[in-house]
C-alpha cells in the first residue's frame, strides 16, 4: 500500500538515462559488445564471405566463366553439382565420404559401447587400468594410426620404402594398403575411445536401481536390457553417433595419408585438391557442402537431446554402482579389451616407435637398427641429413607450432572464461545468447571448410587488415576461432558453477570490476582457465587441416612439417616428428585429468 | 547513522509479468532493526538487493542519509561498491579461495587501511564473533554456522551504517538459531548500526525485529511492530500469513460467526455483512467451556494433537443455519485438554482475537452493541484472567 501518489511512469528517456548511468560502472555490457564484435570478425565474417564467394566469379576464372571476376555466377554450383565432370569431382568423394563416415560410426558404436558396458558395469579384472589405457588414441592425432598403417601395411605400389608385411614376404593387395579399408579401420579406431567416455559416462550416471527394480519384478536380463537400460541410454548413444559421424564428414588427414595412392577422395581432400588447383570458388562449394551436413547432423542433435531432457534421469544422488559378474565371460572379455589395446595403442605406437628406429621397415635384425633418425648426423640424404632432433628444421617446426598454437590457446582460453562470465552475466539476453552461439558455431564447420573461409577472406587485404596469408597471424587467428567451441564450453560450465553471490559480496565490499576479477573470479577459475587453455592446445597442436590449407613453408608448424615428410617418402622422420606430436598431445591430456577428474568427458559432452 | 528510504521503487524484469516490486514506499529510521517479512517470492530479496546496488530499479529512488543512491527519474546510480553498505548473503558467499582471515581483511585492504591496523580489526571481529582458531582455514572446512559467523564478520569490519542481511536465521539448525538471535541482537545495540533483514519465516521476524514490513507479491501491505503485525492486521494477508497455526477465517454470515461476534457485544458493521467478509480468529484468543450457560456456540472435538507443551484442537461447528454449513476450526492451548475426542463444547473468543475483513481484505472494526456491551465488557476481562477456570 504505497501512500505515494505520485504514480506516473518514468518516461523512456529517463530509464535510458539511469540504465546508461549503470552501464557505465559495470562494463559487462561493453566487453559483451566487444567479443560479440571480435567473434564476429573472426567466426561469422569468414563463413559468410565463404558463401559469397561461392556465387562470385574468381579471378582468373574469367575465361572460363565468361563473366567479369566479381560478377554474380551460378558456374561453381552447376561445376560441382551437375556438370560431366561431377560424378568424378562430387558425386563420386561424397559418395566415399559418406560410406566411411557411416560405416565407421556403426562400427565404432558397436564396438566402443561394448568395452565402455564392460568397463563401467561389469567386473572386468584391470578395468581401471584398461579405461586409462583404451582411450590413449582420443590423445593423439588420427593420422597418427594413418601413418601407422602405412608403415606397417604399405605395398610397392608407390614407391618408396615397402611397410613391414611386404618386407617380410608377403604381398598385399592394394585394397588393403590404401582406400577405403584403412581408411574405416583407422577411423574406427580413433573413435571408439570417444564413443568409450560418453557411453561409459552416461551409464555411470544411470542408476542400477532402476535395473534391480526390474529385477524385482520379475523382469528377465535381455528384458531389463531392452526396455530399461537401451532406451534410457539412447539420447548418449544417438548423440555420440551423430557427433561421430559430424566429426567424419570433415576429416582430412586419414584419408589424405591412405586414399591418395589408389586416388580414393573425400570432399575433405578434394576440397584440398581444389585449393591445391587454385580453383577456390569450387573449394568453396565443397566446403559448404561439409559445413551443411555438420550443422544438419549437430542441429539433429540438439534437437534430440531436448527430447531426451524430457526424461532426464532422476536421483543420481542415490545412483548406486553395482557390478555386475561377468562369470566365465571374463576371460573373453578381458582378452576382446586387451586386443582392443593392442590394436588402438600398442600396435600402432609401437610400429611408429621402432619404424624411427629402422633403417629398412619391418626387418628384425640388430644391424638394421639405427638411432640415426633421432640424432645422426651427415647421413647420406639428399635433404634430412640430421637426425630430427639435430634438424633445424625440426626445432624451428617444433617452435613454431608451440608458439603459434600455445599463444592462440592462451587467447582462445581467456576469451573463452570471458564469453563464459558474459554469457552469465550480461543483462542483455541477445547478447549471451548469441555469445553462446556464435562461440559453438565453428564446431559445426569442420576443419577443413573452416580453414578455406579464413583463406577467402584473409588473403586478400580488406580495409584495415592487410593480406594475412603467408603470416603466422591468419593461423594465430583461425586457430582462436577454431577452438573457440572448446574453450567457451569450458568458460560457460565455470562460471554456471560459480554463483553470482561470490562476485556481489565482492561488490559490496568495495571491489570494482578489475579487482573482482583479478582477486575473485580468476583466481577461483584457475583450473578451469588452465582448461580452457589446454583444451584448444592438445586440439591445435594435433590438428591437420587448418594448417595444412593456412601455412606456407615459412610458417611451418609440426603437423605440415610432418606431412612434407611423409610427401618426400622420409618415412622414418616423419614418424618421429609425429611421435613428437602425439607426446606433447599426451602430456597436454595428462595435465587436464590432473586438474579435472572428468574434464575431458565433460568437455566432449554438450 | 543513516536512515533509509524508499521512494516508490519498482522492478519489473519483463514487460509482460507483474512487477516483482511494485511502488513500495518506506522510511527505516536512523538505528532501526527492520524486517521485510513475505512468502517466497513477494519481492522481498529484490528490495534488499535493490538497497544494495545489486539490483537496478524500473522506477523509483533510494537514498541513504538523505543522498540518492538510485534515482530513475534524475538519472542517479551509485554502483554498490561506492555505497559502503554491508550485506550478508544467505548463502554467505565466501570467498572460496581465501582462508577466513582473508575473507575478513579484503574488504580492509580496498580500503587502503594500514596492515597494522589491518590486522587489529581483524583480529577484533574474529574475536566478537568467536571464530578464533579458524583464521587460517578456508571456507569449505567451516560448518554452516562458523561461516555464517565469518560472513557477517567479513561485512561488520567495514564498519558499514546499512547492514542488510539476506535470510540471517535460515540455513541454521535450531540451537544455532538461538545463539545466533542472540548475537545479532546484541550487535545490534554495540553498533546502532541501522539492520535491514528479509526472511520468510515469522518466527525470525517476530524475535529479531523492531519494526516489520509485510509483503506480497511485490506490494507492500503493513509496516509496524511485531505486535501492532499480530494484534491489528492491516488486512487479511498480513492476518492469515501471521501466526502458527494460522488464524481461523469464517465468513462473517456463518451462523458461528454471527454468534461469536454478538455473544462478544460487538455487531458488524452493515457494510460489511456480506457474503465475502470474513472474521478471523486467533487460535490461541479462543475459550471453550463445557457449561451451556456461558452462551458458547456448540462445537465438537473433532482431534486433539499434542505438540509438547501446547496442544492444537481441532473443532468442528455444525452451523444451526438452514444451509447446514460445518466450518472447522483451531484451538490452542498451553494447558492440558480435559476433552476427549468427540465430546461437545462450548466455543467463546475474546475479543482481541477478532479481526474483521471487509470482502476486499481490509481491516475493519466491529461496532459495539450497545445492549450487550455491558455483558461483555463485564465478562471479558474475567474470561481472559482465568482461562482454566472458564475451561473447568
Amino acid at each position: 500500500m504505497s501512500v505515494m501518489t505520485d504514480t506516473a511512469c518514468s518516461t523512456a528517456w529517463q530509464r535510458w538515462r539511469y540504465k546508461l548511468e549503470i552501464a557505465k560502472r559495470a562494463p559487462t555490457i561493453f566487453i559483451g559488445l566487444a567479443l560479440l564484435f571480435i567473434f564476429g570478425w573472426l567466426i561469422v565474417a569468414p563463413i559468410v564471405n565463404m558463401m559469397m564467394e561461392m556465387f562470385t566469379v574468381q579471378t582468373g576464372d574469367e575465361m572460363r566463366v565468361g563473366a567479369e571476376a566479381g560478377q554474380f555466377t551460378s558456374y561453381y554450383l552447376e561445376r560441382v553439382f551437375s556438370s560431366r565432370m561431377s560424378s568424378i569431382i562430387f558425386w563420386k568423394p561424397l559418395w566415399n565420404t559418406l560410406m566411411v563416415a557411416v560405416i565407421s560410426m556403426v562400427l565404432s558404436m558397436i564396438i566402443g559401447s561394448i568395452l565402455a558396458w564392460l568397463l563401467v558395469r561389469t567386473d572386468l579384472m584391470g578395468r581401471k587400468w584398461l579405461s586409462t589405457a583404451l582411450i590413449i588414441p582420443f590423445m593423439l592425432p588420427a593420422w597418427t594410426f594413418a601413418l601407422a598403417w602405412t608403415t606397417l601395411f604399405k605395398n610397392a605400389t608407390i614407391g618408396g620404402q615397402p611397410g613391414w608385411v611386404e618386407n617380410m614376404g608377403y604381398q598385399l593387395p592394394d585394397w588393403v594398403s590404401y582406400g577405403v579399408f584403412p581408411t574405416i579401420v583407422i577411423m574406427t579406431l580413433n573413435y571408439i575411445p570417444f564413443v568409450i567416455l560418453l557411453v561409459g559416462n552416461a551409464l555411470r550416471r544411470l542408476d542400477s536401481q532402476l535395473e534391480e527394480a526390474g529385477k524385482m519384478l520379475g523382469a528377465s536380463r535381455p528384458k531389463i536390457a531392452l526396455s530399461i537400460v537401451f532406451p534410457l541410454m539412447r539420447p548418449a548413444l544417438m548423440s555420440s553417433a551423430l557427433l561421430i559421424f559430424a566429426d567424419a564428414i570433415g576429416e582430412f588427414s586419414v584419408p589424405y595419408v591412405l586414399g591418395l595412392p589408389v586416388h580414393f577422395e573425400t570432399l575433405a581432400t578434394s576440397l584440398y585438391r581444389a585449393i591445391g588447383t587454385q580453383q577456390t570458388g569450387v573449394a568453396a562449394v565443397f566446403a559448404a557442402v561439409i559445413l551443411v551436413f555438420g550443422i544438419a547432423t549437430l542441429a539433429l542433435d540438439a534437437w534430440m537431446m531436448r527430447e531426451a531432457r524430457r526424461f532426464a534421469i532422476i536421483g543420481s544422488k542415490g545412483a548406486m554402482e553395482r557390478r555386475q559378474s561377468l562369470g566365465i565371460l571374463q576371460w573373453p572379455a578381458t582378452i576382446l579389451a586387451l586386443v582392443m589395446v593392442f590394436i588402438g595403442v600398442v600396435a600402432p605406437l609401437g610400429a611408429l616407435a621402432l619404424s624411427t628406429v629402422m633403417h629398412i621397415p619391418g626387418r628384425f635384425e640388430f644391424s638394421n637398427f639405427t638411432l640415426d633418425y633421432w640424432i645422426g648426423t651427415n647421413l647420406d640424404t639428399i635433404a634430412m641429413q640430421n637426425g630430427i632432433l639435430f634438424s633445424s628444421e625440426f626445432w624451428a617446426a617444433a617452435w613454431s607450432s608451440i608458439s603459434i598454437v600455445g599463444s592462440a590457446s592462451i587467447c582462445a582460453g581467456i576469451l573463452g572464461l570471458l564469453t563464459g562470465y558474459i554469457v552469465l552475466r550480461s543483462p542483455l539476453r541477445v547478447v549471451s545468447v548469441t555469445l553462446r552461439q556464435v562461440t559453438f558455431f565453428p564446431y559445426l564447420v569442420p576443419g577443413i571448410a573452416f580453414a578455406v573461409a579464413f583463406l577467402t577472406l584473409f588473403a586478400v587485404p580488406h580495409g584495415p587488415i592487410p593480406a594475412l596469408y603467408g603470416t603466422p597471424i591468419i593461423l594465430f587467428l583461425a586457430l582462436i576461432a577454431d577452438q573457440m567451441p572448446f574453450a567457451s564450453r569450458a568458460g560457460i560450465s565455470a562460471m554456471t558453477q560459480l554463483g553470482s553471490d561470490v562476485e556481489d559480496s565482492a561488490r559490496v565490499s568495495g571491489a570494482g570490476w578489475c579487482r573482482r576479477m583479478y582477486s575473485i573470479i580468476i583466481p577461483i577459475q584457475r583450473n578451469a582457465l588452465v582448461t580452457a587453455v589446454l583444451m584448444p592446445f592438445i586440439s591445435g597442436i594435433k590438428g591437420v587441416s587448418l594448417f595444412i590449407i593456412l601455412a606456407v613453408p615459412a610458417t611451418d608448424v609440426l603437423t605440415t612439417f610432418s606431412i612434407r615428410l611423409i610427401d618426400f617418402n622420409y618415412t622414418q622422420a616423419a614418424n618421429a616428428v609425429v611421435l613428437m606430436i602425439a607426446l606433447i598431445a599426451l602430456l597436454g591430456t595428462i595435465v587436464i585429468n590432473r586438474l579435472t577428474r572428468t574434464g575431458l568427458a565433460q568437455g566432449l559432452e554438450s | 547513522m543513516p536512515n533509509i528510504t524508499l521512494n516508490n521503487i519498482s522492478k519489473r524484469y519483463t514487460p509482460d509479468h507483474p512487477p516483482a516490486v511494485d511502488q513500495v514506499s518506506m522510511e527505516i529510521e536512523d538505528g532501526a532493526f527492520m524486517c521485510v517479512l513475505g512468502p517466497s517470492g513477494c519481492g522481498k530479496s529484490t528490495i534488499l538487493r535493490m538497497i544494495a546496488g545489486l539490483e537496478n530499479l524500473t522506477d523509483g529512488e533510494i537514498a541513504v542519509a538523505g543522498k540518492s543512491l538510485d534515482h530513475v527519474r534524475k538519472g542517479i546510480f551509485v554502483p554498490p561498491e561506492k555505497r559502503h553498505i554491508g550485506l550478508v548473503f544467505q548463502s554467505y558467499a565466501l570467498w572460496p579461495h581465501m582462508t577466513v582471515a582473508r575473507n575478513i581483511e579484503f574488504g580492509l585492504k580496498l580500503q587502503k587501511m594500514p596492515a597494522q591496523e589491518r590486522k587489529q580489526r581483524v583480529a577484533d571481529m574474529i574475536a566478537m564473533l568467536k571464530i578464533e582458531g579458524l583464521e587460517d582455514r578456508y571456507p569449505a572446512q567451516l560448518s554452516g554456522g562458523q561461516q555464517q559467523r565469518v560472513a557477517l564478520a567479513r561485512t561488520l569490519a567495514m564498519n558499514p551504517g546499512v547492514l542488510l542481511l539476506d535470510e540471517p536465521l535460515s540455513n541454521l539448525d535450531a540451537a544455532l538459531r538461538l545463539s545466533m538471535r542472540a548475537e545479532l541482537t546484541r550487535l545490534h545495540k554495540e553498533f546502532g548500526t541501522t539492520i535491514v533483514f528479509v526472511t520468510h519465516d515469522q518466527w525470525e521476524a517476530m524475535t529479531l525485529a523492531t519494526k516489520i514490513a509485510v509483503m506480497n507479491k511485490g506490494t507492500l501491505q503493513q509496516i509496524g511492530t511485531p505486535d501492532d503485525i499480530y494484534e491489528r492486521p492491516a488486512n487479511r494477508f498480513v492476518a492469515e500469513f501471521i501466526g502458527n497455526p494460522p488464524i481461523n477465517m469464517l465468513p462473517v454470515t456463518s451462523s458461528v460467526a454471527q454468534h461469536l461476534i454478538n455473544i462478544s457485544g460487538f455487531s458488524i458493521p452493515s457494510e460489511a455483512s456480506t457474503d465475502q467478509a470474513m472474521l478471523g480468529l486467533r487460535p490461541e484468543g479462543l475459550q471453550l467451556s463445557t457449561d451451556a450457560s456461558g452462551k458458547g456456540f456448540p462445537v465438537v472435538i473433532s482431534d486433539i494433537m499434542p505438540t509438547g507443551g501446547a496442544w492444537i484442537i481441532e473443532l468442528q461447528a455444525n452451523a444451526v443455519t438452514s444451509e447446514n454449513e460445518s466450518f472447522s476450526l483451531v484451538y490452542t492451548t498451553q494447558t492440558p485438554p480435559l476433552w476427549r475426542k468427540g465430546e461437545h463444547v462450548f466455543l467463546r473468543a475474546a475479543p482481541h482475537a477478532m479481526h474483521l475483513f471487509s470482502k476486499d481484505g481490509e481491516r475493519q472494526s466491529l461496532s459495539i452493541n450497545s445492549k450487550t456491551a455491558a455483558f461483555a465488557e463485564m465478562k471479558t476481562p474475567n474470561l481472559c484472567k482465568s482461562k482454566t477456570e472458564d475451561i473447568l
